[in-house]
């Protein structure tokens, strides 16, 4: 990948530049982070003209090995107020690679006071009026799709982004068009919505091939990997029979699964809502629906799944266990039919289904509406939907509602909502939690993979760093975290496929350096940005309430969490 | 000594159904002290196919020793989602 295209909004322009020297080792969000670093005053207001939206394929994007084409979109976060990288599978990076595109940096703001389009293909890069301004991300992809035919990736924004909600992320497109690829946290989607950008069509049709610096030895190596894919029993078999979904009866287990609004750590109905339940339903009821599904082009960790009602007419594509835990367990709703339908309207707004499950989870605390009533919970979304008042504040996530509510037990940190595993059940995840640069993050590193006590303090720091290392280092190669599971100790081979495809000489250990380094580039934004180790913080209620059943609390102290990025 | 145990998901079908049938809750009578391994060995279990042993709600390594009455979930290994 040769050249950085700048869409600069204020001005209207499309420019291609070369890719500096300090970047060329650099790939997804370690090249979104450094450009950030490089570019945007930390100070700056996230919805204002100075931040910037960078996408960026990671290192390995366009090549044949499994699982490498996602894409990284970077910003400052409206949302933590700090630095920010979400990342998701779907067609976006694949395609923007075939391009030749390291990264797309859109910069300013659009003063037209109509939304607009990127388009982008071999030929010309241009902005266009959006027609589908205002409309939800179905109806906007069907649009799309008719208009610029079924072989163009699209990223899209829904109303919640164009409207500045912080609880809204950017989507982008699956092998068979479903526009439900998110890149959900951290309000990104309000980023690229104040600036006038409703969506990214890129066409790769008539691009040249991708270039490899030894294709053959790329091919033998990525032969070999792939293999070890297939036979490693995470990649090879639960996941792509169960999904994400199987770490339901996991967490439910380890009582860390959050339930009534993280006040429980197990819910009575996870066996209606787990991996297990969710295939078994998914078989019964065939026609759309599918326990196996590639987001990417070539994965063969095929994790994802298509969710049918009971005529076989699909709902959602893919119910993941993130939602059956924050729009399932931890509102007391087990009942998958309902979870998806939340999922559905949630991907349709163009909204996090962590954000606004912990949301509504809130008020639900509160008494506002009922835990378990998923009636209730989908007009809380219509409300989102409609821009009412109410709508106006579960559409900024978990901590504005919370403290309009005046909720004492708000499930946040940096101002973003934990994901589905409470930090007094896995507490090395609630390390993470605490010390990420993304505020409470678990594809940042997550340690429930690890061979130890989850409950015991003490581990928990040198477990939560090196998750975070390997998380960053999966995030800049643009592959899956799941491939890690597997190829997590192989590392050089790793270091070798990257030499095979572009030339890059390190070994596993470089990897996992720069990634250490990349860490740091983002915890230096933060601090610039007024986020020091005050923020690195679980909140008050998880180290002081503990949870029913194993009476654990949040015990890693202060000065622990303080040794992680020492 | 008996202790209940639960296989998920993938190891459903790794025990002999006819052994075991369609049930959730399995229990099983093992030696006083048996370990984790023990219990493996008896359901025919290999060791690499298991990622997380919870007893009674907690996790345990492969050294714990099985009281009467334990119950026991087994997963194959997983990462996070």
């Amino acid at each position: 990948m040769d050249k950085i295209i700048r869409l600069n909004l204020t001005d209207g322009t499309v420019s291609e530049e070369q890719v500096a020297e300090k970047y060329k080792k650099l790939g997804g969000r370690a090249l979104t982070s450094q450009i950030l670093s490089d570019e945007v005053d930390p100070a700056c207001e996230p919805l204002g003209r100075h931040n910037k939206l960078i996408f960026a394929p990671g290192l390995l994007g366009g090549s044949y090995m499994s699982s490498s084409s996602r894409l990284s979109v970077g910003g400052k976060s409206p949302l933590t107020g700090g630095i920010k990288e979400a990342n998701a599978g779907g067609t976006a990076a694949l395609a923007l690679s075939k391009l030749g595109i390291k990264a797309l940096i859109i910069e300013g703001e659009s003063k037209l006071g109509y939304s607009q389009y990127l388009y982008m293909s071999s030929d010309k890069m241009e902005l266009r009026p959006a027609e589908t301004a205002g409309l939800g991300v179905y109806e906007s992809a069907k649009l799309l799709f008719k208009q610029y035919g079924e072989k163009v990736s699209l990223l899209l924004i829904g109303p919640a982004g164009e409207r500045g909600y912080t609880s809204s992320g950017i989507t982008n497109t699956d092998p068979q068009g479903r526009p439900s690829r998110f890149c959900g946290r951290g309000g990104l989607g309000a980023v690229m919505g104040v600036k006038g950008l409703k969506a990214i069509i890129v066409d790769p049709s008539g691009s040249q091939g991708i270039q490899y610096h030894d294709r053959k030895a790329f091919l033998e190596l990525n032969k070999e990997l792939i293999k070890m894919l297939k036979e490693n029993p995470a990649t090879g078999e639960t996941y792509p029979k169960y999904g994400t979904a199987a770490m339901a009866s996991r967490t439910n287990a380890l009582n860390a699964l959050p339930t009534r609004n993280f006040s429980q750590g197990s819910f009575e109905y996870t066996d209606k809502i787990d991996g297990d339940y969710l295939y078994k339903v998914i078989q019964e009821r065939e026609g759309d629906g599918s326990s196996t599904h590639a987001c990417m082009p070539g994965c063969v960790i095929k994790c994802s799944n298509i969710f049918a009602d009971i005529d076989g007419r699909e709902i959602v594509g893919p119910v993941e266990y993130e939602t059956i835990g924050l729009m399932g367990s931890n509102l007391a709703i087990g009942n998958l039919d309902d979870i998806a339908r939340l999922n559905y309207i949630c991907n349709d707004l163009g909204i996090d289904t962590i954000e606004t499950g912990a949301a509504i989870g809130v008020v639900m605390d509160q008494g506002l509406i009922p835990f378990g009533d998923a009636a209730a919970a989908i007009d809380l979304l219509s409300e989102i939907g409609n821009d009412t008042v109410l709508g106006k504040v579960l559409g900024q996530g978990a901590q504005v509602t919370g403290r309009v509510f005046g909720c004492r037990r708000v499930p946040v940190v940096k101002g973003q909502a934990m994901a589905a595993y409470d930090p007094r059940g896995v507490k090395g995840l609630g390390v993470t939690y605490a010390t990420s640069p993304m505020g409470a993050d678990h594809t940042a590193g997550n340690t429930i993979r690890a061979q130890i006590d989850h409950t015991d303090p003490s581990h928990q720091v040198e477990t939560s760093r090196k998750a975070q290392a390997m998380a960053m280092t999966a995030d800049s190669m643009g592959l899956c975290v799941f491939v890690m599971a597997a190829l997590g100790t192989h590392l050089d081979k790793l270091a070798q496929l990257l030499k095979y495809y572009n030339g890059t000489k390190k070994c596993g250990q470089d990897l996992l350096d720069a990634s250490v380094n990349a860490l740091k580039v983002e915890r230096y934004f933060n601090l610039r940005a007024g986020l020091g180790s005050a923020h690195d913080r679980i909140p008050e209620f998880m180290q002081d309430e503990p949870l029913p059943v194993t009476n654990q609390t949040f015990d890693v102290s202060t000065e622990q969490l303080k040794q992680v990025h020492q | 000594m008996k202790i209940h145990v639960s296989l998920h998901d993938t190891l459903k079908s790794k025990i002999n159904p006819k052994t075991y049938g369609d049930k959730d809750v399995i229990y099983i009578i093992i030696n006083p002290d048996s370990s984790v391994n023990d219990l493996l060995k008896a359901l025919r279990l290999s060791p690499k196919l298991i990622g997380l042993v919870i007893v009674n709600g907690r996790q345990v390594g492969p050294d714990y020793q099985f009281s009467d009455q334990d119950r026991v979930d087994l997963f194959s290994p997983l990462a996070g989602g």
